[in-house]
């Protein structure tokens, strides 16, 4: 039972840690919306997550493990700057609204707008589970919570985005007809699927 | 562990519905990939490279 979890030797490490690099640097935005700081805070996650390599268990998912080292930077180091910025809807539309397809931006820019305005935990437990590919466990392991935490806020998050994007009518519910909160609920059948393909 | 509570069926009994869940999962996954498939910013590789330059071999590293 105590016997050492297998290790990656540095070399292995640092190429899995490098495929990680583009979803830490996704992760940080959507927990600090500016990208600028978001890019800091991926960097010093990246080097944190080098530095704490013997403590990475090989055949683990090195996903969840960089994210909850990402997560307890942003969290623990409360005067940093990114801890200021308000998620922006210009540095949103900038960053979203594609040339060839401005409509395409438009509507991603309105979930944006939407996950913006949910309370953090909400948001990160959304995002980890809807987009980032992590299971419910993974997630409640990166954000150090039962898993029955995450279903909950999760569930919480899919009704206040609904809402929001129901008030708003913009979004979804502009150009297909598509009701808010019968496709977040899809949306979370679809992340069962997906985890459950782990 | 999901999948075996669920019938295989459910998500596609409803075609308008798995349609709108499709529709709605991709956006929420595009706001990630948009991230994800950007170029990484050289400073990272760097930071990196430096990194590994610097670190001595590990102390418990058996073949040190």
């Amino acid at each position: 039972m105590h016997k050492p979890a297998a290790r990656l030797d540095d070399a292995a490490f640092k190429r899995e840690l490098t495929d990680l690099i583009p979803h830490l640097r996704a992760f940080a935005r959507s927990l600090c919306g500016d990208p600028t700081l978001a890019d800091d805070l991926a960097q010093d996650a990246m080097l944190k997550a080098w530095n704490a390599r013997e403590s990475f268990e090989a055949g683990t998912n090195m996903k969840a493990w960089a994210f909850t080292i990402l997560r307890n930077i942003f969290y623990s180091e409360k005067r940093r700057a990114w801890r200021r910025q308000p998620l922006d809807p210009e540095v949103a539309e900038s960053t979203l609204v594609s040339a060839s397809n401005p409509g395409d931006g438009l509507d991603l820019l309105a979930l944006r707008n939407a996950l913006g305005l949910l309370p953090a935990d909400q948001r990160e437990a959304l995002i980890l589970v809807g987009a980032g590919g992590l299971s419910y466990e993974e997630a409640a392991e990166v954000c150090s919570c039962a898993v029955g935490t995450i279903k909950s806020r999760v569930s919480r998050a899919r009704k206040a985005v609904t809402d929001l994007l129901e008030t708003n009518k913009t979004g979804f519910s502009s150009d297909h007809g598509i009701r808010a909160d019968q496709a977040f609920d899809d949306i979370m059948d679809q992340a069962d699927h997906i985890a459950s393909g782990h | 562990m999901m999948a075996d509570r669920k019938p295989t069926g459910k998500v596609s009994a409803d075609p308008d519905r798995k349609r709108r869940g499709d529709r709605l999962g991709e956006q929420l996954r595009r706001l990630y990939d948009d991230v994800t498939q950007e170029d990484v910013p050289d400073d990272f590789l760097r930071l990196l490279e430096e990194a590994d330059r610097a670190d001595p071999p590990r102390a418990s590293d058996p073949d040190a």
